[in-house]
This record gives C-alpha cells, sequence and structure tokens, in this order.
C-alpha cells in the first residue's frame, strides 16, 4: 500500500510541475497575438508607391501575395494599409479571392473575417465573379452568426437579386437566428436592383417562414413598394396566416392606408370580440382617416378594458383635435384610465389640461355629493 | 479498544478489507488530483486562446447582437432590488429588456420597484406557456437609455417558479436569468452571448460567478479586487475560482457541464419552454434545467451545445456567517441529490458519472477515506510517515492548483490581484483543502441522510446591501 502512495505522491508533484511550467510558457509565448507583420506592412506601402508609378507590383511581390494572404494576421495588416484607400484595394481583391478555398478551410473567427473583408471591396466599378460568388455562397453554412453575418454583408454589396434569393433562403433555415434587424437594415442598404429585387421577394414570398415573412412586410413597409394586396390577402386570410405576419401586413396600411384598408380596419374597430393586438392597430391605420364613422368607432374606444387600446384611441382623438365638449363626453364617462390617458395627451396645453383637471374634479365632487344623497351639482 | 476490535476480526480479513478501501481511495484521490490538474491546465490554455480569440473578434467592427430578456427573481430582496435594477440599466449592450418578478413578498419589495422606477400597471396579456403560479399584476415602465422594465407580482411559488413566469412574459427570444441579490459586470451580456453568435446549436450559457464581498465598485464597474476580511467568504472565494475558472472551463470542452449557476446563465427561450421550463418542486432548479436539456436534446437526437463563458461575470455576495455557508451548502446537495435522481437515464454520459462520484457521493467516500486510512494506520497497514507524507502532499497539490487558479484572475480583467492577496490566498487555501472541505462534506452527508421530502422555499441566507453604483 505504501508504493501505491508512493507512486500519488511522484504522480502529483509531476503535475504540479508540468502544470506551472505550461502556464508559463502559454503565457509568455502569448505575451503579444497576432502582432502586425511590420516588414509585410512595410513592403505593401512600397508595392501600392510602385503600382501608383508604374501601373504594376514587383513580378517576386505578386507571386508571395497569395501565399502571405492566406494568414490572417497577414490580411488584418493589409486591411489596415489599404483603410480608407478604396482604390488600392481593388488591385488586392484577385489575391484576395483567389484564397477563398484557403480561408473555408480555418476556425469561425477567420472564416468571418475573410468575408468582412470580401464585403469591403468595392462591386459598383466592378461586379463581383459569379464563380466567386457561387462558392462564398457557402460561407452562409456557417453555424457562426460572425461568419454568417458578414457572408450577407458580403452579399448586400454583391446586390445580385438571385444571390440574395438564395441567401434567403439560408436565412429562413436559421429560425431567427438572424437578427430581424440585421436582415432588413442589410436589405435597405443593399446594392440590388429593387425593381428586380422586389417583385422576385413578392413573388416568392408564400414559400418562406413566418419569421421571414415578417421581416419582408417591414422591409417593404421601409421602402414604399406596394404590396397593398399582398398585405390585404393576408389579413383577411387571417386563419391561415401567421399572428405576426398578419400584425405586420396591418403595420404597412399604418403608413400607406387605401380606401380597402380602411372599410377592412373599420369593421375590426366595430366587432368587440377582435383581439387587442388587431384593435390597436386598426385604431393606428385608421388616424389618416378621421371621417366621422371612424371618430365614432375610436371613441367608443376610448374605455376598452385594454391599456394599449385605450391609449392609443385617445392618441388618435387628440391627434385629430377635440372640442372640449368632446373632451368632456370622455371624461364624462368616468373612465379613471381614460381621464388619466387624456391628461397626459394634453401635457402641454395649458389650458385643456386645466380644463381636464377641473372636470374630472368637479364630477368627483358630484359622485361625492350622489352618494351622500345630496341633489347633483349643475354641470 | 483496538484490542476489542482485533479480537473480533482476524487480522488478515481487516487487512484484506482495509487494504480494498485504500486502493479505492487512492485511485479516487488520483483521478481528482489528475482532473483538477488538467482542469487547471485546460482552463489556462483556454484563457489565453480566449484573448487571441478577442483580438480577432475585435477586428471584426461589428455590433452582432441578440435580444436578451433578464428575468429577475425577487423574494422579500427590498434591501437589494433597486440596486440590481440600476446596475442591469447600466448594462453595455444593444437590445435587452428586465423581468422582475415579485414571488409574493411579505416586504416591499414590488411597490418599491415600482416606485422607483415609476411603472404603471397594464393590462397586457401574458401567454402561460410554462406553469406557474397565479399573476396579481403587471407593471411596465422605461428605465434608462429606454430600457423596458417589466414587474409582475404574483402568489408566491417558488424561484423555479417566479422564473417560468418571467420566461412566460419575455418578449425576446433568449432569456437571462439571475438572483436579486447578484450583480452583473457591465460587459456580461455581451459577453454571454459570444457563445451563441458563435455556434447557433448552443441553447444554454453558464457564466462566471465571482463574489463581491469586501471588493469595491464604481458606477457598476469592479474598481478593486480584495480577498474578503472574513474567513467564510475567503474561503468561498477560492472554492469558487478553482471551480469557475478550471473545472467548469475543462467540461465545457466535452459539452459535459451539467451545472449553470442560477446567479447568471443565458437560455434559448424555446429550447426551455421545450424542456418543459423549471422544475417548481426542485431545490437545485438551476441543474434540474440543464440536467433535463441535456435529456431533451439527447432523447431526440437534435444537435446542442450548452457552453460556458468564463469571461462573463456575475457578482455575488457569499455567506458571511459560517452557519449560512452550511445551510446554502446543504441545499445545494439536496439540489443535486434530486437533479441526479431525476435524471437516471443520463447515467451513460461521462459527465453525469463525474458528478455522481466525485460531487454526490465524494462527502460519502472522503469521509470514508480519511476513516479507513485512520484503521490502516491502527492496524499497522500504513506507515505514520506516509499518512502525514499523503495529507501534505494532497493539500499542498490542492492549493497550489488553487493559488493558480486565483492567480489566473489577473488574465481576465485589468484590476489586478494585490500580492498581499496572493499570499493570504495561499495560506488560506491550505486549511481550505484540509479543514474546511470535510466540514462541508460532513455537512452534505447530513442534509441527505435528514432529508425530508420535497422543500421548494427561497434559501434564506442573511444579507447585507452593497453599493454597486457609488459615484467615481
Amino acid at each position: 500500500m505504501n508504493t501505491i502512495i508512493e507512486i500519488y505522491l511522484v504522480v502529483c508533484v509531476l503535475l504540479l510541475l508540468f502544470d506551472i511550467t505550461f502556464l508559463v510558457m502559454k503565457n509568455l509565448r502569448n505575451q503579444e497575438f497576432y502582432p502586425k507583420n511590420r516588414s509585410l506592412e512595410e513592403k505593401l506601402r512600397e508595392e501600392i508607391q510602385l503600382r501608383r508609378q508604374t501601373g504594376a507590383f514587383s513580378q517576386d511581390f505578386e507571386e508571395d501575395l497569395g501565399t502571405k494572404l492566406g494568414k490572417i494576421r497577414n490580411l488584418i495588416t493589409l486591411m489596415d494599409v489599404l483603410d480608407g484607400n478604396q482604390a488600392a484595394a481593388e488591385w488586392f481583391r484577385p489575391a484576395v479571392f483567389a484564397q477563398i478555398e484557403e480561408y473555408r478551410k480555418k476556425n469561425d473567427y477567420e472564416q468571418a473575417y475573410y468575408a468582412y473583408v470580401v464585403s469591403r471591396f468595392d462591386y459598383e466599378s466592378e461586379p463581383v465573379p459569379p464563380e466567386f460568388a457561387a462558392k462564398f455562397m457557402a460561407f452562409l453554412d456557417s453555424k457562426s452568426l460572425y461568419t454568417f453575418a458578414n457572408a450577407m454583408d458580403a452579399l448586400y454589396q454583391f446586390g445580385r437579386t438571385n444571390l440574395l434569393l438564395a441567401a434567403l433562403e439560408k436565412v429562413d433555415e436559421c429560425q431567427g437566428f438572424y437578427h430581424q434587424k440585421l436582415l432588413v437594415d442589410g436589405l435597405l442598404t443593399s446594392r440590388a436592383d429593387f425593381r428586380e429585387l422586389n417583385p422576385a421577394l413578392v413573388k416568392a414570398f408564400d414559400r418562406h417562414t413566418p419569421f421571414l415573412q415578417e421581416c419582408l412586410l417591414n422591409f417593404f413597409r421601409m421602402t414604399g413598394y406596394d404590396v397593398s394586396a399582398l398585405c390585404l390577402r393576408l389579413i383577411q386570410n387571417g386563419e391561415n396566416t401567421d399572428q405576426e405576419v398578419r400584425y405586420g401586413a396591418m403595420r404597412y396600411f399604418t403608413k400607406y392606408p387605401n380606401a380597402q384598408s380602411q372599410s377592412l380596419f373599420l369593421s375590426i374597430l366595430q366587432r368587440e370580440e377582435d383581439p387587442w393586438m388587431d384593435q390597436m392597430l386598426a385604431i393606428q391605420a385608421l388616424e389618416h382617416a378621421g371621417d366621422a364613422a371612424v371618430k365614432d368607432a375610436v371613441l367608443k374606444k376610448v374605455t376598452s378594458p385594454n391599456w394599449y387600446v385605450r391609449t392609443k384611441a385617445i392618441a388618435c382623438l387628440h391627434r385629430w383635435g377635440l372640442t372640449k365638449s368632446q373632451i368632456f363626453d370622455i371624461l364624462y364617462l368616468r373612465d379613471k384610465y381614460a381621464d388619466n390617458a387624456l391628461l397626459y395627451q394634453y401635457r402641454n396645453e395649458k389650458e385643456l389640461s386645466h380644463y381636464i383637471i377641473d372636470t374630472i374634479q368637479l364630477l368627483q365632487r358630484q359622485d361625492e355629493s350622489i352618494n351622500d344623497g345630496a341633489e347633483p351639482l349643475p354641470v | 479498544m483496538f484490542d476489542f476490535l482485533r479480537s473480533i476480526f482476524s487480522l488478515g480479513t481487516i487487512q484484506a478489507v482495509l487494504a480494498f478501501f485504500e486502493i479505492f481511495f487512492v485511485v479516487y484521490l488520483v483521478g481528482y488530483s489528475s482532473f483538477l490538474f488538467i482542469s487547471v491546465v485546460a482552463g489556462g490554455n483556454e484563457i489565453f486562446e480566449g484573448t487571441k480569440k478577442k483580438r480577432l473578434r475585435n477586428e471584426i467592427h461589428r455590433n452582432y447582437y441578440i435580444p436578451i430578456s433578464v428575468v429577475v427573481p425577487a423574494y422579500n430582496e427590498e434591501v437589494t432590488i433597486t440596486e440590481t435594477i440600476r446596475s442591469l440599466l447600466n448594462l453595455d449592450y444593444r437590445i435587452y429588456e428586465i423581468i422582475v418578478v415579485n414571488d409574493g413578498s411579505k416586504d416591499g419589495t414590488g411597490e418599491l420597484v415600482a416606485k422607483t422606477f415609476q411603472l404603471r400597471q397594464v393590462d397586457r396579456p401574458i401567454r402561460r406557456r410554462l406553469p406557474c403560479a397565479e399573476l396579481c399584476s403587471v407593471w411596465e415602465g422605461v428605465g434608462a437609455d429606454r430600457v423596458p422594465i417589466t414587474l409582475i407580482n404574483k402568489k408566491n411559488g417558488g424561484k423555479a417558479d417566479s422564473i417560468n413566469a418571467g420566461i412566460n412574459a419575455a418578449k425576446y427570444p433568449y432569456f437571462v436569468c439571475m438572483d436579486a441579490d447578484s450583480i452583473l459586470q457591465k460587459d456580461s451580456l455581451s459577453m454571454i452571448v459570444v457563445p451563441v453568435l458563435e455556434n447557433r446549436n448552443v441553447v444554454a450559457v453558464g457564466s462566471m460567478i465571482r463574489i463581491s464581498n469586501d471588493c469595491v465598485f464604481e458606477n457598476g464597474e469592479l474598481v478593486q479586487l480584495r480577498l474578503p476580511k472574513r474567513l467564510t467568504p475567503a474561503f468561498q472565494v477560492l472554492e469558487y475560482e478553482r471551480s469557475f475558472l478550471a473545472s467548469r472551463i475543462l467540461l465545457d470542452k466535452f459539452n459535459a457541464n451539467l451545472i449553470i449557476s442560477g446567479a447568471f446563465g443565458l437560455f434559448k427561450k424555446d429550447a426551455v419552454i421545450n424542456a418543459g421550463g423549471y422544475h417548481a418542486g426542485c431545490v437545485g432548479e438551476d441543474m434540474e434545467l440543464i440536467m433535463k436539456l441535456h435529456a431533451y436534446y439527447r432523447s431526440n437526437r437534435l444537435p446542442y451545445q450548452i457552453k460556458y463563458a468564463y469571461n462573463a461575470v456575475c457578482w455575488t455576495q457569499a455567506p458571511e456567517r459560517f452557519r449560512d455557508l452550511l445551510k446554502q451548502r446543504k441545499r445545494w446537495h439536496i439540489g443535486l441529490m434530486q437533479s441526479m435522481l431525476g435524471h437516471k437515464s443520463m447515467i451513460t454520459k461521462g459527465s453525469y458519472l463525474y458528478y455522481l462520484f466525485y460531487e454526490l457521493l465524494s462527502p460519502v467516500i472522503e469521509l470514508l477515506g480519511l476513516l479507513v486510512t485512520f484503521l490502516a494506520y491502527v492496524f499497522g497497514l500504513l506507515n505514520l510517515r506516509y499518512v502525514i507524507a499523503l495529507f501534505l502532499i494532497y493539500a499542498l497539490f490542492g492549493a497550489m492548483l488553487t493559488v493558480i487558479s486565483f492567480v489566473t484572475r489577473n488574465y481576465l480583467s485589468s484590476i489586478r490581484v494585490r500580492p498581499v492577496d496572493i499570499l493570504k490566498a495561499f495560506l488560506l487555501c491550505i486549511p481550505e483543502n484540509v479543514l474546511i472541505r470535510f466540514i462541508l462534506a460532513w455537512t452534505r452527508i447530513l442534509a441527505v441522510f435528514f432529508w425530508r421530502g420535497k422543500k421548494t422555499r427561497w434559501g434564506e441566507i442573511k444579507r447585507k446591501k452593497i453599493d454597486y453604483n457609488q459615484a467615481a
């Protein structure tokens, strides 16, 4: 048994020694991570100067460039040198593109950085080569959002409708992992030809998941592309449409109302059983209308049991403008929440806010006196 | 007495039995020492590699984010809750909301939150995707930088029940669950999402829990790191550092972490809902959930990862009194036992066996080992020199690894560990290894023996108010 303990002692001492040595060595080796390649930096500056003067890089440099850019730290050095020098960046584009296979094999962060570098080139003056674009799509198979989002950025810059449609299929597969805002912002800033892209997106709309459909509706709302027919269909076909998509379609009409949508929203407001979200969006969409029937329907919502519907209705009425008599009608309903919401809307209008406060107090006194059995106060 | 024992058993039988146990005990110790050693090496290596990754991540120049709901369950937390929410409002993150779940507190927790942050009652409907006790009212408001704050007042149902209510109310696809008496470091949300951004199959991320006792904070940020003056929290600092900077990083390499501390963890909401949410009848609800997630994804053969982000830091108060520490450890051990017994199907997973032998059964094995060593010495099977040497080497080895873990802190932030604290750590980690460890082991054994069925109350440990948000 003593032998076993001796072995244990020796093992512990050896393990400890190894542990300390390993950590000290590792620390010393990592004093500086990804140090900039100073010699490459100088060489790059010289070669850029040479190219400006003679129109070509030196032959040795051109031959070595591919191998050098296969290493991430050299790619970082290149991007630092090219910072703000778009013309020079274009000279290095073929060499960077040639490294795609090399970077596909690297770790996620290195792939992400490569995708970022690709997204920085100017595709306005020189479109992306189709063979490269086809290979580049493989970056969208990455499980890393860093790589995925940078690859998407590059695709927005490529501006090709077919690539964007294929990319959207990949986004669909991610099930919301690529955030809605990144997608909508990306599409809005894309270099794509929107005359070609928008109809293609509408055509493929039903194939997508509700997540992507909602994103696309947000995108259409922001670009102002006319999808009112599609939105009407989505609202009317409520049972077969995802709730969030339906709300997206309703929000579209809050910005681009039309006669058909107005009558649809009016009917929603007139149905008490419709969900509060529908009623709130309906009020929002009807803000542009303001005719008597609409006003009447919105006025009925100031005492809605739902807080959002109530405040939205009062905000809407405030925007249309209320007379003292109409304000009194609301206050006379004696709904404490509606009173507060009204007071909030008129907080910057001195006369009307005083009128509201006075009327609320008057009605309270009246109620108290009725409870005490006295005659109602004159109003 | 020894003669009496000698008269009952023949020496040969006793020697054989003791030899068997002694071999088992030594093998067990070798296994544990090796695990500790590999953990510290792997932890150190990961921290160095992580620094490299961070450099490259910074080169990408982009703000990637996922929206997060921060769920804060609270029960009788009026002393700390406002400080906690204020610190949450200072987090360095793009899109997040704060959901405070007041679990039927008997003090003024709910009223204090509503009044301090000017919340107002709303009729917001909340879909009950996970079971939870009846909700009484929902309050909403907006904090600094337009961060939405929601307060849910509900009937008392325990911590797990409160988190379930918070998940039901969460608007975003990922949620963070934390303790109401803990504080998140300013960059903690940006750090805890990194594993999710690196791999979309990540369903949960654990964090580094550090002890805030005696540390100095300004505007929610640590400015001075100190080993607590009192012995009880100081011992816990050493224990936490060893556990969080070593073993969890190693287990993470094999997707084998079975614990994400309830003090701070990130979860994919759908994954938790699919797995059934937190188990309200369990004391160790945090571990139980992780076991459940492992079991759910393994049985459905779905790809998943449960990761550990050592640089996402949450500061928490450690019990200052030794009896509070014992109470806490009893609770944790019962939670561990409940979780492991509830998921016996996981026995084929290596990490389950590790937790079984080196966590759940460790108090029994360690104390039995001590007893057997003592008896072996009595029966003349061990040389006294060797017994002393065994304990010394065990203590020194454990102590050295603890100090290494403690010093590794230097690589995690710009705040350096003071030399006096390193010396103090070195002096404390020997008694921590040879004394405190065995006292806690004994407490954990008692906890199992005297456990009387389900207990779902909140752990009641005396807290003191720490000013995390004091102005610079």
